[in-house]
């Protein structure tokens, strides 16, 4: 139990740092402008990310497994170590870093050592959500500004009711937002030990199961909730003031947009549904939360025609999706050799 | 969330009986003026004490409003814009009380041939002073016509100067009026009962401001 306690502990190390920076892309705004209380935020971040995270969580993780299904609990470890590492010095050295393509990265550098083919038809499905996820993102935003705006402006709503409706709809879209984040990013977490998962499945008296897969999300959810409770209120106050200032309903705005796009990419009862009625899906891939919201921002930007938009905020964007994953393919392909050779470890069968 | 749906719809009734209190308050100095044109200085000191317990009850209504606004932590974004507008309303109700108080005290002699022009001035006051509570009661519910109502607080403000430069004209070029003293005078009340519309302007420009910042 220690030991696979062990492994898993690059991967928990994961979760508490997306706990810790991706909650104040859900919640940050709403805190710092003190429309929720961080604890309200804390405790509907951290329920609704576990529930994400254990229902919704499959669908991304399989596309993460057709890239490489890293079958060695201790190059899964490697791996999720690496991710983290890169997305901490990359984050130390100031650059835009998400961790959807730091896990990609750590896969593709797997599939190097281990001498696996790397599918690129998936890789290619993944990088291109990259650049797809901000810009759906800003779509949404930009659209869902006017719908807010016309709405605004023609219920009259009195100052205070309005107050009122949008804290709740900021608590309500925030429980959709964690959501989205669970299940898209758990993926990112745990996604690399599935294959290697050593959880079995619990049956109770046959009325349900819970698989060994959602057992994994579940420890990765509460890693990601103990990052939301220990962390993430600075990170939420650096986000609420430092980078942008939103009014509460433009908040709102870019909660949901970027929630939307999450759950878009991670929801696998819309991907059967557009499959079933012959539609083109939408690929289940763990996109970055962080870059939504930016995407999201530049929507409400440009839909208020463009002004004070810092659009050097795409390019260095654009330099970490090359980045990213190139820097942690190098780590795990090194950290590999050293876990193999030096700690005499099984990382791949 | 019943609480606070209730909470909220108290607040909205306070808002809006403030905002009526300093409508009143504009309509009451309008209606005062005129009596003591007709020399019915009885009625227009009915209407003196009226105006302070009016401003009062104001006072009170603008403290609940304070306290509820903090204590719930209701539009932070807002808030503090918000209480300013509502002090700077406290400043006009203020200075209407003041200037009311003023004749009560100096007693001035308007000579007829101006008493038209110091009626027309005080009605132009209290026009200035319903347009910008209408700007004001906007901008809790329906931020789009908030300029409209500004336009109209900037029209009456500006007329009311003209009626006051008229007097001040009249007062310091007729010979009717023998001493500089009841000329100064005369034109010391003009300029306060102007000074009522200036204000009213002043929290008309502040709301501007803040309109902008309601944008989302």
């Amino acid at each position: 139990m220690l030991s696979i306690l062990f492994f898993l502990s690059s991967g928990l190390f994961l979760g508490w740092s997306l706990g810790a920076n991706d909650a104040a892309n859900v919640f940050g705004t709403a805190v710092t402008s003190r429309m929720i209380r961080f604890k309200t935020a804390a405790i509907i971040c951290s329920i609704f990310v576990i529930i994400g995270a254990v229902s919704g969580g499959a669908g991304a993780t399989s596309t993460l497994g057709e890239l490489g299904s890293i079958n060695a609990l201790a190059g899964a470890f490697t791996v999720a170590l690496s991710a983290a590492l890169t997305v901490l010095f990359m984050t130390r050295a100031m650059l835009p870093v998400s961790t959807s393509q730091s896990i990609v990265g750590g896969i593709i550098g797997w599939n190097f050592f281990a001498g696996v083919h790397t599918d690129t038809g998936v890789f290619t499905k993944i990088a291109a959500t990259w650049v797809i996820c901000p810009v759906l993102a800003m779509v949404f935003a930009f659209v869902l500004f006017f719908i807010a705006k016309f709405y605004v402006k023609n219920s009259k709503l009195h100052l205070f009711r309005q107050d009122s409706r949008t804290r709740t709809g900021l608590i309500v879209i925030g429980a959709f937002g964690s959501y989205s984040l669970g299940a898209n990013n758990i993926a990112n977490v745990m996604g690399v030990f599935v294959p290697s998962s050593p959880f079995k499945d619990l049956s109770f008296e046959g009325l349900f199961t819970i698989t060994g897969t959602q057992q994994l999300f579940f420890i990765g959810g509460i890693a990601i909730a103990v990052g939301v409770f220990t962390y993430s209120r600075r990170v939420m106050e650096m986000v609420g003031n430092n980078i942008f200032t939103l009014s509460p309903i433009s908040a709102l705005i870019v909660v949901m947009s970027a929630s939307m796009v999450l759950f878009l990419f991670a929801s696998k009862e819309l991907y059967d549904l557009l499959q079933s009625a012959g539609l083109p899906t939408i690929p289940l891939v763990p996109v970055s939360s962080s870059q939504a919201v930016v995407g999201a921002v530049i929507g409400i930007g440009l839909a208020k025609g463009g002004r004070n938009l810092h659009l050097g905020v795409v390019g260095r964007i654009s330099v970490g999706w090359v980045l990213t994953p190139v820097i942690s393919a190098l780590l795990t392909f090194i950290s590999l050799y050293f876990m193999q050779n030096v700690f005499m470890n099984t990382v791949y069968q | 969330m019943i609480k606070a749906l209730g909470r909220i719809a108290k607040m909205e009734g306070d808002v809006k009986s403030y905002l009526y209190h300093v409508q009143r308050s504009a309509l009451i100095f309008d209606e005062a003026i005129r009596e003591y044109m007709s020399d019915d200085i009885a009625r227009f000191d009915i209407r003196l004490d009226e105006i302070g317990k009016l401003s009062t009850e104001a006072d009170r209504l603008r403290r609940k409003v304070r306290d509820k606004l903090y204590q719930h932590m209701l539009i932070p974004e807002v808030r503090g814009d918000v209480w300013e507008i509502l002090e700077s309303l406290d400043k006009l109700i203020d200075v209407t009380k003041k200037s009311l108080e003023n004749y009560s005290f100096e007693k001035p002699v308007i000579p007829d041939f101006i008493k038209a022009d110091f009626m027309n001035l005080s009605e132009y006051t209290a026009k200035t002073v319903e347009e910008l509570v209408n700007a004001v009661s906007a901008y809790f519910t329906n931020i789009s016509i908030v300029t409209d109502f500004s336009n109209k607080v900037r029209f009456f403000e500006n007329e009311a100067d003209k009626v006051e430069d008229t007097i001040k004209k009249i007062v310091f070029a007729t010979d009717k009026i023998e001493t500089l003293a009841e000329r100064i005078q005369l034109r010391y009340f003009a300029e306060k009962m102007a000074l009522i519309s200036d204000v009213a302007e002043s929290v008309c420009e502040k709301l501007s401001v803040f309109v902008i910042k309601r944008e989302i």
